[in-house]
């Protein structure tokens, strides 16, 4: 299978906002990063994916078959900040759960996963840390094996090290050429570290679907006075913005800008300073 | 279907098993102590309780769209629901069927005649419960609660209002209660279809809610 996942002209309306032909594909061994400001419509689309919703146009394919199937979602786990067991129960009790729902759930390693996350597996949820509650669902949703891991702010609230120690899990799991991972996040240099493409969403629209490497290498952030910036193509620039040094702006092509401006100073920009300079582009 | 019921006894456990046994001591020593057979009738009533409060749970953690990306269907999840109120009454069922005896040695009540009461009591119940779910799926548990509040009041006054018209509407009433009384075999087995069709009818309903969701 070539894709895991294929999201294609979706389409969901709300009466405050809505999805507007959202395409993008989560090709098959890859971890995926989708970000976008709140609001902007990423747990919608990863709903639409989980087949949760009904879209109002468009296609979406998991695993090769429509979004819902109950027979692939055996093959998925998903993370979701809200959605879980109820708190009152335990890591082991809900371990007993999912064993009678998950067809593939494997006792031995959810209860390896509750070790290495150092989780108690008596414990309450509702006396867990953040950061803890967050490891169990992460536990739970790996713990049947699945071949697509769809994770929604799944790092929010954790450590560095923790972190760290979920995106290198995340590695493993696409060592496996069959395994692939759907991530959104706000930390970014979670995903720069990890993800394979990045996906940003904005108002409900995809602005661009990229290889990571390719988006950091490409993109550029040039600072130089306001003609110079003036004199560069429309295309050329994303957004630009006066700071205390002079003009910054962000630009598609950063070889292209290089000749253009020479002289002129071109930073590497960071996911967060992409997403900063495609959100004032849109504000403006 | 086992893995959904597990999570609800796990979650009735622990939120409710000090409760179950205060109510269950209390309406016992009540029971025992006014010589009212009613108390021992009414545990399928808090039992019926204790599943419709799940609702709210489920709500509260997002249960419904967490179950949704599992792989289970949704009729599963509605069907699981109704299992467990089934087995919720029933398990109040069986107290008062226990305790019939204990009405019989305090008040003098007769053993079958307890039994029969408390079988009307649970199959109404039933028919109650059985509502409330479809209602619940349709409009949210607090919504639910209101809405089959009135519609017990409507039925209550219903029956108040055909009882006072006296003749017409209240001797037919009347007739329809003596009959259940002299003949209880053909009696009871109309309540008990009507129960059944009622708990099939909300359940096809309660489905075709769920089935329509979005989470």
């Amino acid at each position: 299978m070539e894709n895991a996942i294929e999201v294609r002209g979706l389409c969901k309306r709300y009466p405050d906002f809505q999805l507007q032909d959202v395409s993008f594909t989560v090709p098959a061994g890859s971890i995926v990063g989708f970000i976008g400001e709140n609001g902007a419509g990423k747990t919608t689309t990863m709903r639409a994916i989980l087949g949760t919703l009904r879209p109002d146009g468009g296609a979406v394919t998991v695993l090769g078959k429509p979004a819902g199937d109950t027979k692939t979602l055996a093959q998925v786990g998903a993370v979701f900040e809200d959605a879980f067991f109820y708190e009152v129960l335990s890591p082991a009790e809900v371990g007993a759960c999912l064993a009678s729902l998950q067809p593939g759930f494997d006792r031995g390693y959810y209860r390896q996963l509750l070790d290495r996350f150092d989780l108690p597996p008596a414990k309450k949820i509702k006396d867990l840390s953040r950061g803890m509650r967050m490891k169990l669902r992460l536990a739970a949703a790996l713990a049947h094996h699945p071949k697509l891991l769809l994770l929604d702010e799944a790092t929010s609230g954790l450590d560095p090290v923790m972190r760290a120690e979920i995106l290198d899990l995340l590695r493993d799991f696409i060592q496996d050429a069959e395994n692939s991972v759907l991530l959104s996040s706000h930390i970014t240099a979670d995903l720069e570290k990890a993800a394979d493409y990045i996906v940003y969403i904005q108002k409900g629209r995809i602005l661009f679907e990229k290889e990571t490497d390719l988006l950091l290498e490409e993109y550029g952030i040039l600072r130089a006075g306001a003609d110079a910036l003036a004199a560069l193509p429309d295309d050329l620039v994303v957004a630009a913005r006066a700071n205390a040094f002079g003009r910054a702006a962000l630009v598609r092509d950063r070889r292209l800008a290089a000749a253009l401006v020479p002289g002129a100073v071109l930073d590497k920009p960071t996911l967060d300073d992409i997403m900063q300079f495609y959100s004032e582009r849109s504000a403006q | 279907m086992i893995g959904l019921l597990k999570k609800d006894l796990f979650i009735l456990r622990k939120v409710y098993m000090k409760n179950f046994f205060l109510v269950l001591a209390l309406y016992t020593v009540l029971g025992v102590a006014l010589k009212m057979n009613s108390f021992f009738t009414l545990m399928s009533w808090m039992y019926g309780f204790y599943v419709v409060s799940l609702f709210s749970v489920d709500n509260a953690c997002h249960w419904d769209f967490y179950a949704a990306t599992l792989p289970v269907s949704r009729k599963t999840v509605v069907s699981a629901k109704f299992l467990l109120l089934g087995l919720c009454i029933a398990a109040g069922f069986v107290y008062s069927l226990i305790m019939a005896p204990v009405a019989h040695l305090l008040i003098g009540e007769p053993i079958t005649e307890s039994i029969l009461a408390s079988l009307l009591v649970t199959l109404i119940l039933v028919i109650y419960f059985a509502m409330t779910i479809p209602l619940t799926y349709a409009f949210g548990p607090d919504k639910a609660r209101s809405a089959m509040l009135l519609l017990m009041g409507l039925a209550g006054g219903g029956i108040l209002a055909a009882a006072s018209l006296g003749g017409g509407a209240g001797a037919v009433l009347m007739a329809l209660f003596g009959w259940m009384e002299t003949s209880p075999v053909p009696g009871f087995a109309i309540v008990s279809a009507a129960a059944a069709a009622m708990c099939v009818v909300c359940w096809l309903i309660s489905c075709r809610i769920y089935e329509r969701k979005e989470f």
